[in-house]
């Protein structure tokens, strides 16, 4: 009994830091990144997300089920994203780079953009050039 | 003396039957009085200029001679054949000789209200006076408390209350008054209309502080200039084309009847007459009708409209926007008449060149004069014609029809451009000229040819605009720069010089695009419904493009593989990096020649070089993410990037990207779908509004969109796991080529386009943080997709292009005598061309023809046409009428919107709808 209790609690231990650095789904992460303030950290952040997401929708397209609304998320957040440059100070501004987002979605109705858009948009907004 | 109740009823029948008779008398008066002949006497110093029944020959008014005018019916008995756009006079000459003469209606029309007054002041004034009361009575049925919006910058008004000019901005709107309320304002001016502002600080309510008008027929003309819309517009000119010919027709009777034309004069020898080449429009009564070909009866139903030919003195009937001949039953079709039911709508336009080739059929052909030979061509092929007769008469020598010149250079074929430039299209001759040497005009070049095409069958203001500015000031838009050969040239070098900047760019692909975005034309653009601008240039470059230039720019500087470093590219990207173009939304600063649109031209294509660059990358992605698959075929891939490069630009990069992934994600993965999981729903439904032939939109009686539905049954809001059965089948399966995209994969988008409108459903996280729940409930918000007519944009703009490409290809042949020029790359193939040709008649001609109804229109977009069979078993689609049908002819004319609906909605409709098979 005490051996498997002992088992159980190790494997606890050993699982948890990765479901710590490894949310389930980019969304959560965003939540995250949005508590961040410095814009370092924030960047640094986002391109995290960029290359998590691109996993996550490895991981969706590989497996043997059919989740649609998934995909079209990461999707959709892998189109955002692509906006994020590799260097911070090649960030563009504020309105340059929701020109490039409603550009991409060829529409100036900001109501028209997909899920992701709304929800990031605050992140993006915290390092863009004003 | 008191009367029986037998006796009063006895008066009353006779008060009516009296009022009966002293009704029909008056109206007998009133119509005998509209074609009385006239007696009009030239009281101008000038002669006054007519046309003879003689092609060519002109009659000569000199002052104080008469003519008489005659009504049509009269005009018929001694001109073949009669025109409702022209007004016809007997002139008897010094020698006594009578003849018949002409003058299109409208210069009959200017004439008569010329200030000169060459008729005399009686006619002037009654002609005014009628004209008037004809507006007004349609303003007070359409117009009147009802709201219209004004497009116009600077359109004057005149404030009743101060009686001082004021200058209205454009997206001003008026609230128009009826005459009852305007003849209850002080000092109301009979001639005027009168309107409130709407305040659009008081939520859009009118100020009825303010009184401003305008003189009627000013009025006119600024919405027959499209100064000012609004959703009853189209009626409200329909309804005066009608009682504009009753105006001219009746020849300014002092009565001014707006009763609508009675049918007469037709040779049917039944009772039933029409007048041939008139639309009719059925009211009431449909009547039955059997289509020609292949013997089908159908109905000639309510909103229907169609003209009458005659064909080896048989006649027949035609709809609308088709070619198909009907005869009819002459009792059904009498019956019609004599109730009222059809409602004449005016002359046909036979700009369509089948329409053309059919009526030249069936014109007799003694000789006689027609209505063409009082006409100046206004088709290309009529351009053409003329150009080939100015060519056949040099030197005065009369060379046979086919004998055409055998070199076939621009120079000898001059007389295609527009030589005379005039005061109101010459606005970018001069700029022009000194920008192309004059060897360079006459080099020929076939994509010369497919510029021309393209400006020659440029749709004139308000569908197009073009920038006529002054500087910075726009002076006008509605008139297309003249089509010069130097204007061809320069256009023609510009597009070559810039797309040979970008390494992934070839010539001949960005033509149909610049087709179907501007026809050519360098200063045309659009506007955004609240009247700001939208997009502009040879490639439409929108607003937020312009927003975002130095992003897209950014791009070349890490994508050295897409620019060629030639002077030329260099110099134009430096001059766009150190002054870029202005986000202001002013359009002469978008298209200004040569600096400001060469701008707009090298960041429109540098954009669709990077479109193409990007579907490159995703192509590439989507066969590593799914490597036992071989998607693309690799003989394709150039021609997909291309299709799918012009579906970015049309629809945006990252909604195409994010498509094509879903596409193949559902193709791949949808067999997973657990059915018994999630339950089918009915999450809506994509809704079109519906257009005429002519594109302008259908209105139910109330005033509101007639809407066309096509059902969206789903487990998910997004994808639909249906589609991957079509999978493997025929019509898809690997190695996909450009083919598929743009039959597969456009119906793809046309279904799902929409849908990326539908949000998550929200996340049940009951921990959550308030600021985060509140974030997310705004993330999640369900946006109810609207019915926007660009929803369908996607789905059906790779076979518009098609189409476009097809139409330029065909004219651009025509235009030079050369049949081997092409207009796009890669050229069509023969098999594609004729798949795309029958599946557009087949719409139009079969599906829309027989079936009005909403199940009807989906059966139909879901049937194959070589497939398709009749309840009875036999093929749908004779092999006759598959031939008639694959007509170039037929197909140019089909590049609308309803059909190409068609065609994009079939291929994937039966995975789309509730019961999958039911459409098979």
């Amino acid at each position: 009994m005490s051996l498997l209790f002992k088992y159980t609690l190790i494997c606890i231990i050993l699982i948890s830091p990765a479901l710590g650095r490894e949310p389930d789904r980019p969304e959560l992460e965003i939540d995250r990144i949005y508590e961040l303030e410095d814009h370092k950290k924030i960047h640094k952040a986002l391109l995290k997300l960029k290359k998590y997401n691109q996993n996550y929708k490895r991981r969706i397209i590989k497996r043997n089920a059919y989740l649609p609304d998934k995909l079209f998320y990461a999707l959709s957040l892998e189109q955002l994203l692509q906006n994020i440059p590799s260097k911070l100070e090649d960030m563009p501004s504020c309105f340059e780079l929701k020109s490039s987002i409603l550009n991409s979605y060829k529409t100036e109705d900001w109501n028209k953009l997909p899920s992701p858009t709304q929800h990031i948009w605050p992140i993006f907004e915290k390092i863009c050039a004003k | 003396m008191t009367l029986k109740k037998s006796d009063k009823s006895i008066v009353k029948i006779q008060l009516v039957v009296s009022l009966f008779f002293l009704n029909l008398f008056l109206c007998d008066k009133v119509f005998a009085s509209a074609f009385t002949p006239r007696s009009l006497t030239n009281q101008s110093e000038d002669e006054i200029t007519f046309y003879t029944s003689d092609s060519g020959v002109k009659a000569h008014l000199r002052p104080g001679e008469s003519v008489e005018l005659i009504s049509q019916k009269d005009a018929s008995r001694h001109v073949n054949r009669i025109s409702n756009d022209y007004t016809y006079f007997e002139y008897q000459d010094s020698t006594g000789k009578k003849q018949i003469i002409s003058l299109p209606s409208h210069e009959f029309e200017k004439l008569l209200i010329k200030p000169s007054m060459p008729f005399g002041r009686d006619e002037r004034s009654n002609y005014i006076v009628g004209r008037l009361n004809d507006i007004r009575k349609r303003s007070d049925k359409y117009l009147a408390n009802r709201v219209i919006d004004n497009y116009q910058d600077g359109l004057n008004v005149l404030n009743a209350n101060s009686n001082e000019m004021l200058s209205l901005n454009s997206g001003s709107r008026l609230f128009v008054l009826s005459t009852k309320k305007a003849q209850s304002l002080p000092n109301y001016n009979y001639k005027h209309i009168y309107f409130y502002p709407i305040d659009p600080n008081k939520n859009g309510e009118a100020d009825s502080s303010k009184i401003y008008s305008m003189p009627l027929l000013n009025f006119e003309a600024q919405m027959a200039g499209g100064s000012f819309t609004n959703f009853l517009k189209n009626r409200w000119q329909e309804e005066g084309k009608i009682s504009g010919v009753i105006l001219v027709d009746s020849t300014f009777s002092s009565k001014y009847s707006t009763k609508k034309p009675k049918t007469k004069a037709s040779s049917s020898q039944n009772q039933a007459e029409l007048l041939i080449h008139q639309y009719y429009k059925v009211r009431s009564n449909p009547f039955p009708i059997i289509n020609r070909l292949n013997g089908r009866s159908s109905k000639m139903n309510i909103g229907d409209t169609f003209y009458v030919v005659y064909e080896n003195a048989t006649p027949y009937l035609v709809k609308k926007g088709s070619s198909v001949r009907y005869t009819f039953n002459d009792q059904s079709l009498q019956n019609a008449i004599n109730k009222n039911a059809l409602l004449n709508l005016g002359p046909v336009d036979f700009t369509p060149k089948v329409s053309k080739k059919i009526e030249k059929k069936a014109q007799p052909s003694n000789g006689s004069p027609s209505e063409e030979d009082f006409k100046t061509p206004a088709t290309l092929s009529g351009a053409i014609s003329a150009a080939n007769q100015s060519l056949n008469k040099v030197g005065g020598i009369n060379r046979p029809k086919d004998a055409r010149p055998c070199s076939r250079n621009l120079n000898e074929y001059k007389s295609i451009f527009d030589n005379s430039c005039h005061d109101k299209n010459d606005y970018l001759q001069k700029t022009i000229e000194g920008l192309v040497g004059e060897a360079e005009v006459y080099e020929e070049h076939d994509e010369k040819y497919c510029i021309l095409a393209g400006l020659k069958s440029t749709p004139s203001y308000p569908t197009f605009r073009f920038a006529n500015c002054n500087g910075n000031k726009l002076i006008s838009n509605r008139h297309q720069p003249c089509k010069s050969k130097e204007f061809v040239t320069f256009l023609y070098k510009e597009i070559k010089q810039t797309s040979e900047c970008f390494k992934n760019i070839n010539f001949k692909e960005v033509l149909p695009l610049m087709y179907t975005e501007s026809r050519f034309n360098p200063n045309a653009y659009n506007l955004n419904s609240n009247n700001t601008l939208n997009a502009s240039g040879l490639l439409q470059a929108t607003q937020v493009l312009i927003n975002s230039q130095n992003m897209t720019f950014s791009h070349f500087d890490s994508a050295s593989h897409l620019l060629k470093k030639t002077k030329y590219c260099r110099a134009s990207f430096e001059q766009i990096k150190n002054k870029k173009i202005p986000s202001n939304r002013n359009v002469c600063l978008r298209t200004d020649v040569p600096e400001q649109f060469r701008k707009n031209l090298v960041l429109a294509m540098a954009q669709y070089s990077r479109f193409k660059d990007m579907a490159r990358h995703k192509m590439e992605s989507i066969e590593a993410a799914y490597p036992d698959v071989d998607f693309f075929d690799e003989q394709s891939k150039d021609e997909i990037q291309t299709q799918l490069a012009r579906l970015m630009h049309n629809r945006g990069d990252s909604k195409i990207q994010t498509l094509l992934e879903m596409f193949f994600y559902d193709l791949l993965r949808g067999s997973e779908a657990k059915p018994n999981k999630t339950k089918d729903v009915a999450v809506g439904s994509k809704e079109l509004d519906v257009y005429d032939q002519d594109g302008n939109r259908v209105y139910n009686p109330d005033g509101s969109s007639v809407i066309r539905s096509f059902p969206i049954i789903r487990k998910h809001p997004h994808g639909n796991p249906n589609i991957w059965q079509a999978w493997g089948g025929d019509d898809l399966k690997a190695p996909i080529g450009h083919k598929e995209i743009k039959n597969m994969f456009s119906s793809y988008v046309f279904y799902e386009a929409k849908r990326t409108l539908i949000q998550l459903p929200k996340v049940n996280k009951p921990k959550m943080k308030v600021t985060q729940q509140i974030r997310r409930d705004n993330r999640l918000k369900y946006i109810e997709p609207s019915n926007s007519k660009l929803e369908d944009e996607g789905g059906t703009f790779l076979h518009k292009v098609t189409c476009h490409e097809r139409k330029m290809e065909l004219d651009a042949k025509e235009l030079s005598g050369n049949p081997n020029i092409t207009c796009g790359h890669p050229a069509p193939t023969k098999d594609e061309l004729d798949q795309l040709r029958l599946s557009i008649g087949w719409y139009k001609e079969v599906c829309i023809e027989d079936n009005k109804s909403e199940h009807s229109q989906r059966l139909c977009n879901a049937k194959d046409p070589l497939k398709a069979r009749t309840p009875a078993g036999s093929m749908r689609l004779s092999a006759q009428y598959a031939e008639e049908l694959s007509s170039n002819d037929q197909m140019v004319e089909l590049c609308n919107r309803d059909a190409l609906i068609g065609i994009a909605a079939r291929p994937l409709a039966k995975y789309y709808s509730k019961h999958p098979g039911k459409y098979q």
